[in-house]
């Protein structure tokens, strides 16, 4: 009886730190999580300008631009462009060397904060490996979509 | 003429494999058994899909465009070594060397003397099963002998990215990880319908072992080549893709640690199994994750998803065969109490602590997949998950791993054990004060982990001075733990300085100009146009000077392939071992004077590769071990 009552305490004992860990687990994805947004989605909703993140959409052709900017003594390239999911358009600003793969008119994804209205400062823009490939969540935005159909 | 060939013996291979999946699948069925040599299926799936790899392999090293993987992956142009790994640089080819792998694995178990015949062909029997699906997956889904007509007089491109003597030896040394636990798990299962003779620890171990130094190096090469081939400054990511690999990498490595237990002491036997079906099953939804194209990651390549169907198909039936023939045992095991400092208790320690890691990668990698499918909300889970979520878990793993080796078997005293390390606890003091008196401005994390690997390392040296003190010769199996644990030590230094000591400037460097990074000096001098044998290079030429005296010229590049015309980053690296100077070029400005720098210092990124050597270099030892004690 002894023996029995040792092993469901050891149970009951791992069961509580099983559900406390998962509960940690839980809350810290739930703040670390990055929500992908249309350019349309980013304007109809309320996006916090310290929230993280992510829009996808198409390049726009011919909305690449650099500009020189300095900051803190250094001279730094800004890159701008426009990515459109074919109803509205987000002006992204971006320092930093852009993925390879880089295209106006392909599809592509930034991380980063949106700044104000119409603007995102993007801190990473995702690289893929395959030109031929295309972001599924760009796939589904369903204006996109309707375009290349 | 060949590539047909190729494609006869892999139907070949179905056909014949099939045989073992219908005996398989019959002898669940009826009682009454027939007996069945599966030991010739092994071998003749085994040539079959070699001569198929073959005929593929010699397709592509003529440039045989009329199949359609050769003309999409390959060209005339490509120099001979891409030609030969383009083979496993595309879809297609890559699983039907996975399925090589799968069948050479089989082939090289039936020539394993120690494991009587009746419970090898009872394995043999499992294994040809699961080429019958692999392989079938294969001819149904992705055929890389489908053929077009007419066909193109020139092929397109190897991806760019992949024409890179990293890249090209990294996939099969990851294949042989994943797929050297399709044997784990064949044999596994068939000593679950075996009533579990002890011996079958034994006949498991060094496949084990093996696998587990496959996916090391496979993993360690993949980062290696993230490292120097993207351009990012970094090596891990903590990306899907990235994740899928650790996975497995995890559970085996709790499965490398209970084992040793499991063949001295005979217990943890049931929990070996388990293990053993688990790390496959990881290694199954990793190639699923990656192939199928659902989780969206940066190391994404097209895909198609029906081949994610029929993989979750595959997935979904050899769980269920594995939870099936486990729930189904007959094992009569006895039940023995443990106790915590012992070390059988750090053990399952160890392994407890493993699978909450392995759980909490697996929540936060396949949590968007419940979320997308559930809530239909599109979300990526950020690196301050991982990092948030892993850093408090490792503090009392890293005290586990320390203490752990200075346990006794059996039973052990806390009190007697502290005594028995004190002078180790006393060097600890000192280490740390070391440590944080040599990088006391930088944050006090850094110095925490940099400590932590340190006390790892010099425990593990502690334990050779033990060795050394009572003039006694180190067993063979505590140096290999010795070395797999400084492994460990000098993977966290790395990590730790490449991720929190990291410092990045980007800017725009006028030719001539000199930047300062750490105690190097960076002077622009211009860039070179170079041609390579299929691309076009601006190659920026950067004098490296330490003190006003040059030390390195450093070359990165931008690369302009012509056959896909797409843009390929190289950067140029100066490794030491406090640091890595890590130059990588962008696009000139329109006035053709500036060009778009980004120069990085990750400190003690060097023993990150280090490390894994160790790593490897430890599970050799134990491998080679666990073979010279049959």
């Amino acid at each position: 009886m002894k023996k029995k009552n040792k092993r469901f305490i050891t149970i009951l004992i791992s069961m509580a730190f099983f559900a406390f860990g998962c509960t940690i687990l839980l809350i810290n994805l739930r703040e670390n999580l990055i929500f992908f947004y249309s350019p349309t989605e980013v304007f109809e909703k309320q996006i916090e300008t310290t929230q993280m993140i992510r829009v996808g959409g198409m390049v726009k052709d011919e909305s690449l631009v650099k500009k020189i900017k300095t900051i803190e003594g250094r001279q730094l390239e800004e890159i701008s462009f426009v990515i459109t999911d074919f109803e509205k358009e987000l002006v992204i600003s971006y320092i930093g060397i852009l993925p390879d793969l880089f295209k106006e008119g392909q599809g592509v994804v930034v991380e980063g904060f949106l700044k104000n209205v119409g603007k995102f400062e993007a801190k990473t823009v995702l690289a893929k490996h395959d030109e031929n490939y295309m972001p599924p969540e760009i796939n589904d935005i369903k204006s996109i979509k309707d375009k290349k159909i | 003429m060949i590539s047909e060939i190729g494609f006869v013996f892999l139907t070949l291979t179905l056909v014949i494999s099939s045989f073992s999946f219908a005996q398989l699948i019959y002898s669940h069925l009826s009682p009454k058994n027939f007996t069945f040599n599966h030991l010739k299926v092994t071998n003749l799936i085994f040539f079959f899909t070699l001569s198929s790899f073959i005929s593929l392999t010699y397709s592509f090293l003529i440039s045989d465009f009329s199949l359609n993987v050769v003309s999409q992956n390959s060209n005339s142009q490509l120099p001979i070594i891409y030609k030969f790994t383009g083979v496993w640089g595309n879809h297609e080819g890559s699983i039907l060397l996975w399925l090589l792998v799968m069948t050479f694995f089989g082939f090289l178990f039936s020539k394993n003397s120690s494991a009587t015949e009746e419970f090898k062909n009872n394995v043999l029997k499992i294994q040809n099963s699961l080429c019958f699906l692999v392989v079938s997956f294969v001819i149904f889904t992705s055929n890389p002998f489908e053929k077009s007509f007419p066909y193109p007089t020139e092929g397109g491109d190897l991806n760019p990215l992949l024409q890179d003597p990293g890249l090209a030896i990294h996939p099969p040394f990851l294949y042989l990880g994943y797929v050297g636990f399709s044997i784990i798990y064949s044999i596994s299962v068939a000593a679950l319908s075996d009533g579990v003779k002890q011996y079958f620890i034994k006949i498991l171990k060094p496949w084990v072992f093996i696998s587990w130094i496959f996916l090391t190096c496979g993993i360690g090469l993949g980062s290696w080549w993230a490292y120097y081939e993207l351009g990012w400054g970094g090596f891990w990511f903590w990306d899907p893709v990235e994740n899928a690999s650790l996975l497995p990498w995890l559970t085996a490595s709790a499965l490398l640690h209970t084992i040793v237990v499991a063949d001295k002491k005979k217990i943890f036997i049931n929990w070996t199994i388990i293990l053993s079906i688990l790390t496959f099953i990881l290694s199954l939804l990793g190639t699923f994750l990656v192939r199928s194209g659902v989780l969206v990651s940066v190391h994404a390549f097209a895909n198609d998803p029906t081949r994610g169907v029929y993989i979750l198909l595959l997935l979904a039936s050899i769980s269920f065969f594995g939870i099936f023939k486990y729930i189904n045992k007959n094992i009569q095991l006895r039940r023995v109490d443990i106790t915590l400092i012992s070390r059988e208790g750090m053990i399952s320690l160890n392994n407890i602590f493993m699978l909450s890691l392995t759980f909490t990668i697996l929540v936060g990698t396949i949590y968007p997949l419940f979320a997308s499918v559930l809530f239909n909300s599109k979300i990526s889970v950020g690196a301050p998950f991982f990092n948030s979520i892993l850093m408090p878990v490792m503090f009392p793993f890293i005290a586990g791993m320390i203490i752990g080796p200075f346990t006794k078997w059996g039973k052990d005293d806390l009190i007697v054990l502290l005594n028995r390390i004190k002078i180790l606890i006393f060097c600890f003091f000192i280490i740390s004060l070391l440590v944080w008196y040599l990088n006391y401005k930088t944050p006090i994390l850094s110095i925490i982990f940099i400590a932590l690997g340190c006390w790892i390392i010099f425990s593990s040296l502690f334990e050779v001075f033990q060795f050394i003190d009572k003039k006694l010769r180190i067993p063979k199996k505590i140096f290999a733990q010795i070395t797999a644990h400084i492994g460990i030590g000098l993977l966290i230094i790395g990590a730790t300085g490449s991720s929190i000591l990291k410092q990045e400037k980007i800017q725009f460097q006028e030719v001539g100009q000199s930047l300062k990074i750490k105690n190097f000096d960076v002077e622009f001098l211009g860039v070179k146009k170079i041609e390579g044998p299929n691309y076009i290079s601006q190659m920026g030429v950067f004098s490296i000077k330490k003190q006003g005296e040059q030390i390195k010229i450093l070359r990165p590049e931008k690369r302009f392939y012509n056959a896909g015309k797409q843009v390929t980053t190289e950067a140029a690296i100066h490794s030491s071992i406090f640091g890595d100077l890590y130059i990588a070029i962008g696009d000139v400005h329109e006035d053709k004077t500036k060009w778009t720098t980004r120069i990085w210092f990750n400190p003690f990124t060097i023993w990150i590769w280090i490390g894994v050597f160790f790593l490897a270099t430890g599970g050799s030892l134990s491998f080679l071990n666990s073979l010279s004690r049959k």
